[in-house]
């Protein structure tokens, strides 16, 4: 579903990401965690090219990705990111729509789709998100949570193959938190392939199917949770689990 | 302590505001006092307007900083007949009689026409010029006096008798103009089928003109005078003895002469002062004037404001999202457009382009503003677009929409919702400036207020219905948008400080 090959990017002369290689198989959940400024999100971003990187290549979805497409590629962008879902930690979503207008917009806009059909399958993605009640609330008379939860349905709506959550709990309340783990828990069961950067160790834990540990712009340590979490091999690994733990 | 120190400034600037007011305030004579001023001063200060231009003052053109012309010979030389220097004051020309009743000079000599109203308000000298009223044609049109004219535009000088005359005659769709080129230039265009006005303007301004005609008989005829303060009777009749001695001896002859003004008019006995218009009330018809200068003002407000905020906001799209050469293209419109006054960029649109485009005065009025106001419109819109988070687009792109998607569905409905308080605060800004139109002879709010004063012979009652008629039209707007705010914008609460 996802091949990273040497993937690199630069800011001014700073290296962010150095050399990153890995493969994502349809239906995997990857918890990618590791110490802040490590390149965590950077290489989320690099994934559906919100940022664009100098050298390697991406795979994604059945799309190529290669430096320099930010331009004149914008079509196969634009078709990449319809099939890759994305959620941000400030959930981002459109404060002058409704939360089923926030949903319907992008498949009525970008796949044409027709407003009833839109609608309905808005309402059956709320529902999933147990926000169906809550279909012509604006984001601001939303909690956290909430918003959280119409961002998802929002991506979902897309009907993308992979999607990438960027520290989508951060932002929340503890017992916001646990909803939109929920949801997320069950889009993993459900067999979406996912790619997570989180600080949520139980998440790491129990529903990762890999994790990876990512430190100075390279993938520092990666494999099942019960070997990286609980028998980290690398100082970093160690060392960062450890402050997480206490 | 800043409060303190931001007291003691603006204290410190009213007391300098007071200091400069001060300075310049007038410095008139006590009532009745000013010959006896005069003659210890050793000076005689008259108000006129050089934008009248040649013959009556204007700057000469070897040496811009001297002003001559006939009005200036006389004058000189009637100071001289006082024993005294004369120097002449430049004020608005309309506003000539109201600055000389506040003491801002001596007396008013600027082709001042005898008129009853002006016989009521201040002292009249003796006439030193008999002019005549002009009528004039394109050439090849059949038109052969004032009556020929039944439902066709004639053009004039505001506040002139020529005025009076026209408007005299209901048939008449008069044009007012405030300079002497402009009703010429409108007449050859084809914007007016005639213009009526002084026969000195009409020789310099028209007759010269290959295209237009200046018909062979006066309409009228009437006379230039002195103005002079009420009160000031012994002023009056030095000035009438020292322009008898000139007609005597023959020096007035000689200085009209030499501005070629000398005709057989001069001599021969006069009749009088053209026509009286009646001193008018407040009426109802007065009202639906007004009523219909509202409507005028609304309209023009209304459809520049509806080409200025598309066109702002794609001049700020383009500014803010476009490549090099469009980006410089939106800043140069921009700064231009807003870097100059709008007076300025109207009578390039109405006369200026005449040659290329040939705009109806309410069409100049609202594409004048419109494309102004754009300017303005366009930097609001794009500090509304730059203040939206980063991350609304990013989620857009996320998405899988397209720049023109994005910015129609995400990024454009939350710069206006942004943009809404100084949208207002621009719509009312441009409520008023459409007054400016009034230079294309657009007869909107403000000019009708003008109107209504000199016929009613007060501001008092027509300033206040212009002031309320500005506020009916501006109040409901403002509200409107208070509640379009109150409605789209819900998500936007003042921050707890």
């Amino acid at each position: 579903m996802i091949s990273v090959r040497t993937l690199s990017k630069r800011h001014g002369d700073r290296q962010i990401l150095q050399d990153v290689s890995a493969d994502v198989a349809k239906g995997e959940t990857i918890a990618i965690v590791g110490p802040s400024g490590g390149g965590k999100s950077t290489l989320l971003r690099c994934l559906n090219y919100l940022e664009t990187f100098d050298g390697g290549s991406v795979e994604i979805a059945g799309f190529n990705l290669r430096p320099g497409m930010a331009g004149k590629d914008a079509r196969t962008l634009r078709a990449m990111r319809a099939r890759v879902g994305m959620v941000f930690q400030q959930f981002n979503l459109f404060p002058h729509l409704s939360a089923i207008d926030n949903i319907t917009l992008a498949p009525r806009m970008v796949k044409r789709e027709a407003k009833d059909a839109a609608e309905t399958r808005a309402l059956e993605l709320l529902e999933k998100v147990g926000l169906r009640d809550r279909s012509g609330a604006f984001p601001h008379e939303l909690s956290g949570g909430q918003q959280q939860r119409v961002a998802i349905a929002r991506a979902l709506a897309q009907q993308p193959e992979v999607m990438l959550f960027d520290e989508p709990t951060s932002a929340l309340d503890p017992e916001m938190r646990d909803d939109v783990m929920e949801v997320m828990k069950d889009l993993a069961k459900g067999g979406m392939t996912m790619l997570v950067v989180t600080h949520e160790m139980q998440f790491a834990h129990d529903i990762a199917t890999r994790v990876w540990v990512i430190d100075k712009g390279t993938i520092a340590e990666d494999g099942p949770p019960s070997q990286v979490v609980d028998n980290p091999k690398t100082d970093v690994a160690r060392e960062f689990f450890g402050r997480i733990r206490k | 302590m800043v409060a303190y120190a931001a007291v003691t400034r603006g204290f410190v600037v009213a007391i300098a505001l007071a200091c400069v007011v001060g300075a310049c305030g007038n410095s008139a004579d006590p009532k009745g006092q000013t010959l006896a001023g005069i003659k210890q001063r050793g000076e005689i200060t008259w108000g006129a307007d050089i934008q009248g231009g040649e013959p009556y003052v204007y700057e000469d053109p070897q040496n811009p900083s001297q002003l001559i012309g006939f009005e200036v010979d006389i004058m000189n030389a009637i100071a001289r007949r006082l024993g005294v220097k004369a120097k002449m004051v430049q004020y608005t020309w309309s506003n000539l009689v109201p600055s000389l009743e506040r003491g801002d000079f001596d007396v008013v000599m600027n082709g001042l026409e005898s008129t009853a109203e002006r016989r009521e308000r201040i002292l009249l000298s003796e006439p030193y010029y008999v002019y005549a009223e002009t009528l004039t044609v394109r050439a090849g049109e059949p038109f052969r006096s004032l009556f020929d004219l039944t439902g066709k535009r004639v053009g004039t000088l505001n506040q002139t008798v020529a005025h009076d005359i026209l408007i005299a005659i209901p048939t008449i769709d008069v044009k007012v103009y405030e300079g002497n080129e402009e009703p010429y230039r409108d007449l050859e265009l084809g914007r007016s089928d005639a213009v009526l006005l002084d026969n000195i303007i009409a020789d310099r301004y028209g007759c010269i003109n290959k295209a237009l005609r200046c018909l062979p008989y006066d309409v009228a005829r009437g006379i230039y005078v002195i103005g002079i303060r009420k009160g000031d009777d012994d002023l009056k009749a030095a000035i009438d003895g020292a322009l008898a001695d000139m007609r005597k001896d023959g020096e007035l002859e000689k200085i009209l002469k030499k501005s070629n003004l000398w005709d057989d008019r001069q001599t021969e006995q006069q009749t009088g002062g053209g026509i009286t218009r009646p001193k008018r009330g407040f009426d109802g018809e007065m009202l639906s004037q007004f009523f219909d200068a509202a409507l005028v003002t609304l309209q023009i407000s209304l459809l520049a404001f509806l080409l200025a905020v598309p066109l702002g906001m794609l001049l700020a799209i383009g500014r803010v999202y476009g490549a090099l050469p469009l980006r410089a293209a939106c800043r140069v419109y921009i700064e231009v457009f807003r870097g100059t006054p709008v007076l300025l960029q109207l009578f390039v649109l109405y006369y200026g382009l005449a040659g290329f485009i040939n705009l109806g005065p309410l069409q100049a009025a609202i594409l004048g503003l419109g494309l102004n106001y754009a300017a303005y419109e366009a930097e609001v819109y794009r500090g509304a677009l730059l203040a939206i988070p980063r991350g609304q687009s990013e989620a857009a792109r996320a998405l899988g929409m397209g720049p023109w998607q994005t910015l129609r569905h995400v990024m454009i409905p939350q710069a206006l919702r942004l943009a809404l308080p100084p949208m207002t605060n621009d719509f009312v800004s441009l409520l008023k400036d459409s007054s400016l139109v009034s230079v294309i002879t657009v007869i909107e709010l403000t000019k009708r207020m003008t109107i209504a004063a000199v016929d009613m012979r007060s501001w008092i009652v027509p300033g206040i219905a212009c002031a309320a008629f500005y506020l009916i039209l501006s109040f409901p707007l403002s509200e409107l948008a208070r509640r379009l705010e109150r409605r789209l914008a819900r998500d936007q609460r003042p921050h707890t400080l």
